[in-house]
C-alpha cells in the first residue's frame, strides 16, 4: 500500500471541534482509509482532553502521541495565539512509529533521559531511521523555571546509535507558562518525555536553521547560577542589557525575555563569522528582584564569553538550507516534512518582517508538512544532540 | 613616531570603533525589540480590519445572535484575546446585561460568567463610553468587571445602535509571565468600534426585512383571503374536480360519463301562482325552497346544475363517478318530496298560499363540461337529459316519477307503483313508476 500522510488544522475555540476538524481534515487531505499512527498538538488556551475527545471522534482507536504547543505548523496553516491545533494521520506499511514515555521530568530530567533512552535502547532495530523527541518544558515552578534539554538529552544519547537521526522539542504552551499536557493514546500527561522511533524502509533527514548573529562585542558573564545569569562583566545582569540598549531605548525590562539572545562563539574568536560555530541562549524570563536573565537552558558558565545576537532571518538563507536537504534526500521519495520551530521566530515575536515558517512552506510545496511552535528544539551538532535556541530543526521523511 | 605612540594610537582607534559598535548596537537591538512589539500590534491591527472586511459581506438575512456568535470568535482569535463576550441587555434599555457569546480559554469559568447579570451604571450607559484597562480599576465600575469577568486588561466597547447601546463587546487578555506584553490599546478599541457599526447596519437591515417580512405576512393573508372567497364562489358554479383541473390546466375538457341519474322539479300551477304575488315575495319564495334543496342534494353528493325559473336540475353520478347514483337521486328526489309536502300542510295551517312540487328522474349517458369563456358554468347534454324532463313532465304533484331505465337500477330497493306505458312529447311511449319509499331503510344509501 502507498504511504498516505494528512494533516489538518483548525482555531476553533471549541476544544472538541477543534480537535474534530484538524483530524476530519487530516483524513480527508491525506485521502486516509487506513489509519495507522497521529501526530496530535494542540494550543495552551485548548481544553487537553476536549480536544483528545474530539479528535478520538474521527480516529479512536489510532495510536497517537503529542501536546500542547506554542503553535501549529502545516502546509497551509501557521498560527500561535494559542487557539491552534493540528492533527497528522499516517497510513503506511513502510513506517513504523513506536512510542515511549517517561514521567517526573521535573524532578530529574537527567533520570527521565536514562529510563526513555532505556526503553528505546531495546526497541531499536536495524531499520531505525529516526527518532523525535517532545518533551515538557514547563517545570511549574515559581521563579519561572523550564524542564532542561541538555541533562535530558544527555541521558538519552547514551543509549541510542550515533547515527540514528534525532530532532527534538520543548513543548511550552504560552507566555504564562501554562500547565503543558503530553499525549500518549487516550491519555493525558504532564512532566513526560516522549520518544517516538521511526522505523522501517525509509530514512530521516534533519537539518538546523539558525539566523543570528552577532551585534555586540565580546563580554563576560561572571556569575551564574544554572540557567539564571547573574552578572555580566561583574554587574548585574540586566543592567549591562540596559546598557547595551542606550539610554531611553523605552523597552520594558520585563520584554528582554523572549527577545534578548546571548551566542556562545565555539571557534575562531576572531575570524570570519561561522554560524555553525555559535551555540546561542535565548533568555526565557528577567529576574527583576536579582536582576538577572533566566536562560532558556543552563550551559552558560563563568567565563563563558558571549555576545548579543541579532535575529537576522533572511527568506533566502531557509530557501538554501531546504535545498540542501533536499539534496540529501535525492535518492529517495520525499514523503513527509516535519518542522520544529522555536516560539521566539514566530513573526511577531522575533521581529523579522517575514514568516520563517512561511518560507518552509513555500519550498516544502508538495511534501506534506506539518510541525509545532515550541520552547526549545534539539538536534544532532556533529554526533552530540544539542538544545538550541531560536532556531528551527527541520526533519524529510523519505522511503526507499 | 615611538612604538608607545603607535599603540596608544592603535587603543584610541580600537576604543573608538568598540564604541561606534556599542552605539550601533544599542539603536540596532532597540529597533529590533521595538520592531517585535510592532509587528504584534500590526498583525493584530491587520487581521481586525480583515474581520471588519468580511462584515461588510455580511447577508442582508443574516440572524444577529448568529454574526453576534461568529464575531466573538473572531476576536478571539484574530486579535489575540483570551476571552470574548457581549454584553446584552435583558430587554431594550435595560442596565442590567447578561455575558453572551463567550469565547474563551481552557480554565475560565465560562459556566459563572454566563450566570451573571452586570447592572451598568445609568450615566455610563447614557454617555454611550468605552473602557480599557490594563493596571487595575480605578472606579467601582471597572473594578466590578475586573472582578466579575476575571480578567485584567480588557476593553468594554459600546455598540451603538440608532443613537442607543445595544450591547457591549468585552475583550480581555491575562498578564504575562515572561514578558510584559502590550496589554489592550486603543486600536483594540477602534476596531470594535467599527465591528458596532457594521453591526448596527446589519441590526436595521434586519429591522427592515422584519418590517417587510410583516407586509409581505399581511398582504399574503390578504390574498389567501381573497383566494379563499374565489374559490368558494368559484365552487358554486362549478364542481370541485372542474376547478381543479381549470387551475391546473386552464381549461375543463368535456368528460363522456356512461350513466347518471338526472333530476328534474317543477313547481305545479307556478305562472298561476307568481301573478299574484310581488316580485320580491316570490324571489324569497323559491329562494326559501332552492336553499333547501341545495342541502338535500348535497346530502347526497349530488351535483346541481342549474335552475330555469321555477325548474331545479341536478345530476348524481358525476362528475366523480359513482355506483349507486341512482339510489342517491332516488333518496334526493324523496326528500325534497317531503320537505315540500311538509311545508305545503305547514302553509296549510297557518292560511299562507303554498306550492306543490312534481318530479321527475331518468338515467343514461351523458356529456358533462363548461362552454363559453364568459359567465361560464358547468352543465350537462345528452337525450338522458330530455327524457328526465320529460319524466318531470309526465309527473303529478308530490309525486317522483322514474323511467323504466332507472327504475331497473334501483328496483329492489324502493316501493313503487307502476304508471304503465305513457306517452312522453318526442320520446315516444314510456313505463313509469312513481316511487313510494323505501323498502329497507337500513340500506346505506351513499
Amino acid at each position: 500500500m502507498e504511504t498516505k500522510i494528512g494533516v489538518g488544522a483548525s482555531n476553533q475555540t471549541n476544544s472538541f471541534a477543534a480537535g474534530k476538524e484538524a483530524a476530519s481534515q487530516a483524513m480527508k487531505n491525506g485521502k486516509i482509509e487506513r489509519p495507522d499512527f497521529a501526530l496530535i498538538f494542540c494550543g495552551g488556551k485548548h481544553d487537553p482532553r476536549e480536544f483528545l475527545n474530539g479528535v478520538n471522534e474521527i480516529i479512536p482507536d489510532t495510536p497517537k502521541t503529542g501536546g500542547s504547543s506554542f503553535g501549529i505548523i502545516t502546509g497551509e496553516f501557521i498560527g500561535y495565539d494559542g487557539f491552534e491545533v493540528g492533527v497528522t494521520i499516517f497510513s503506511s506499511d513502510k513506517i513504523r512509529f513506536e512510542v515511549f514515555a517517561e514521567g517526573d521530568l521535573n524532578k530529574d530530567e537527567y533520570q527521565a533521559g536514562m529510563k526513555l533512552g532505556q526503553k528505546l535502547q531495546s526497541a531499536i532495530k536495524d531499520d531505525a531511521c529516526g527518532l523525535w523527541v517532545f518533551y515538557d518544558s514547563s517545570k511549574q515552578q515559581n521563579p519561572p523555571m523550564l524542564n532542561f534539554a541538555t541533562p535530558l538529552f544527555a541521558a538519552i544519547e547514551q543509549f541510542i546509535p550515533e547515527e540514528l537521526s534525532v530532532a527534538g522539542g520543548g513543548f511550552l504552551t504560552d507566555m504564562m507558562l501554562s500547565t503543558c499536557y503530553q499525549f500518549v493514546n487516550n491519555e493525558i500527561y504532564s512532566q513526560h518525555v516522549v520518544g517516538i522511533l521511526i522505523s522501517g524502509a525509509c530514512k530521516m533527514d534533519t537539518v538546523i536553521l539558525h539566523g543570528c548573529q552577532p551585534c555586540s562585542d565580546y563580554i563576560t558573564i561572571t556569575k551564574v547560577q544554572g540557567p539564571v545569569v547573574l552578572e555580566i562583566e561583574n554587574k548585574p545582569a540586566l543592567e549591562v542589557i540596559d546598557e547595551l540598549l542606550g539610554p531611553d531605548h523605552g523597552i520594558s525590562v520585563k520584554d528582554f525575555a523572549m527577545n534578548v539572545t546571548l551566542g556562545v562563539n565555539r571557534g575562531d574568536k576572531f575570524g570570519d563569522f561561522q554560524e555553525k560555530d555559535y551555540a546561542n541562549r535565548l533568555t526565557l524570563a528577567v529576574d527583576e528582584p536579582n536582576k538577572a536573565l533566566v536562560m532558556f537552558e543552563p550551559d552558560l558558565k563563568d567565563g563563558a564569553e558571549v555576545q548579543l545576537m541579532r535575529r537576522n532571518l533572511e527568506p533566502d538563507y531557509v530557501e538554501e538550507v531546504i535545498n540542501d536537504l533536499k539534496e540529501q534526500a535525492r535518492d529517495s521519495k520525499p514523503v513527509f516534512s516535519f518542522y520544529i520551530n522555536c516560539g521566539g521566530r514566530a513573526k511577531p515575536f522575533s521581529g523579522v518582517n517575514f514568516e520563517d515558517a512561511e518560507e518552509v512552506q513555500k519550498a516544502l510545496k508538495g511534501i506534506p508538512l506539518s510541525g509545532f511552535y515550541s520552547g526549545v528544539e534539539a538536534a544532532r551538532v556533529g554526533s552530540n544532540i544539542q538544545p538550541l535556541d531560536w532556531t528551527g530543526v527541520l526533519c524529510l521523511i523519505s522511503e526507499d | 613616531m615611538s612604538s608607545n605612540e603607535n599603540n596608544d594610537s592603535a587603543q584610541r582607534e580600537i576604543n573608538y570603533y568598540k564604541e561606534r559598535l556599542k552605539k550601533l548596537t544599542s539603536s540596532y537591538m532597540s529597533l529590533e525589540y521595538r520592531n517585535a512589539d510592532l509587528s504584534k500590534d500590526v498583525l493584530q491591527m491587520s487581521e481586525g480590519l480583515k474581520v471588519i472586511a468580511e462584515l461588510q459581506n455580511q447577508k442582508a438575512e443574516s440572524n444577529m445572535d448568529e454574526l453576534l456568535d461568529s464575531l466573538t470568535e473572531q476576536i478571539n482569535i484574530r486579535l489575540k484575546m483570551d476571552v470574548t463576550l457581549v454584553l446584552m441587555p435583558d430587554q431594550k434599555g435595560s442596565f442590567i446585561h447578561h455575558p453572551k457569546f463567550i469565547k474563551a480559554f481552557a480554565g475560565y469559568p465560562v459556566q459563572k460568567v454566563k450566570s451573571l447579570s452586570i447592572a451598568i451604571p445609568p450615566d455610563f450607559y447614557d454617555s454611550r463610553r468605552y473602557i480599557i484597562c490594563n493596571k487595575g480599576g480605578e472606579d467601582e465600575f471597572t473594578l466590578s468587571l475586573i472582578r466579575d469577568l476575571d480578567i485584567h486588561q480588557f476593553v468594554l466597547s459600546p455598540i451603538i445602535h440608532n443613537q442607543q447601546v445595544f450591547g457591549y463587546f468585552f475583550a480581555g487578555r491575562r498578564s504575562q509571565l515572561l514578558q510584559s506584553g502590550t496589554g489592550i490599546l486603543p486600536y483594540h478599541q477602534n476596531i470594535l468600534d467599527a465591528m458596532g457599526g457594521v453591526i448596527s447596519a446589519v441590526q436595521n437591515q434586519i429591522d427592515r426585512n422584519v418590517i417587510l417580512e410583516e407586509l409581505v405576512e399581511e398582504r399574503t393573508k390578504e390574498l389567501k383571503k381573497e383566494k379563499e372567497l374565489t374559490e368558494e364562489l368559484l365552487l358554486n358554479i362549478l364542481p370541485y374536480e372542474t376547478t381543479q383541473e381549470l387551475k391546473a390546466t386552464g381549461y375543463a375538457k368535456a368528460k363522456d360519463y356512461n350513466v347518471v341519474t338526472v333530476l328534474f322539479t317543477d313547481f305545479k300551477n307556478f305562472t298561476q301562482f307568481s301573478a299574484g304575488m310581488p316580485s320580491h315575495e316570490l324571489v324569497a319564495e323559491i329562494d326559501f325552497y332552492y336553499r333547501a334543496f341545495d342541502q338535500i342534494t348535497a346530502k347526497h353528493s349530488i351535483e346541481k346544475i342549474k335552475t330555469i325559473g321555477d325548474s331545479y336540475m341536478c345530476a348524481s353520478g358525476l362528475p366523480v363517478v359513482k355506483e349507486r347514483h341512482a339510489q342517491d337521486a332516488i333518496d334526493a328526489a324523496l326528500e325534497i318530496r317531503d320537505f315540500v309536502n311538509q311545508v305545503k300542510e305547514e302553509r296549510i295551517a297557518m292560511g299562507r298560499p303554498y306550492f306543490e312540487i312534481r318530479i321527475g328522474l331518468h338515467s343514461g349517458p351523458v356529456i358533462a363540461g363548461i362552454v363559453g369563456i364568459k359567465k361560464f358554468a358547468y352543465d350537462i347534454w345528452g337525450d338522458t337529459v330530455n327524457v328526465a324532463s320529460r319524466m318531470e313532465s309526465c309527473s303529478e304533484a308530490g309525486k317522483v316519477n322514474i323511467s323504466n331505465v332507472t327504475y331497473e337500477l334501483v328496483k329492489d330497493e324502493y316501493e313503487f307503483d307502476y304508471r304503465g306505458k305513457i306517452e312522453a312529447k318526442n320520446k315516444g311511449v314510456i313505463d313509469m313508476y312513481f316511487v313510494e319509499r323505501k323498502k329497507n331503510p337500513s340500506i346505506q344509501t351513499s
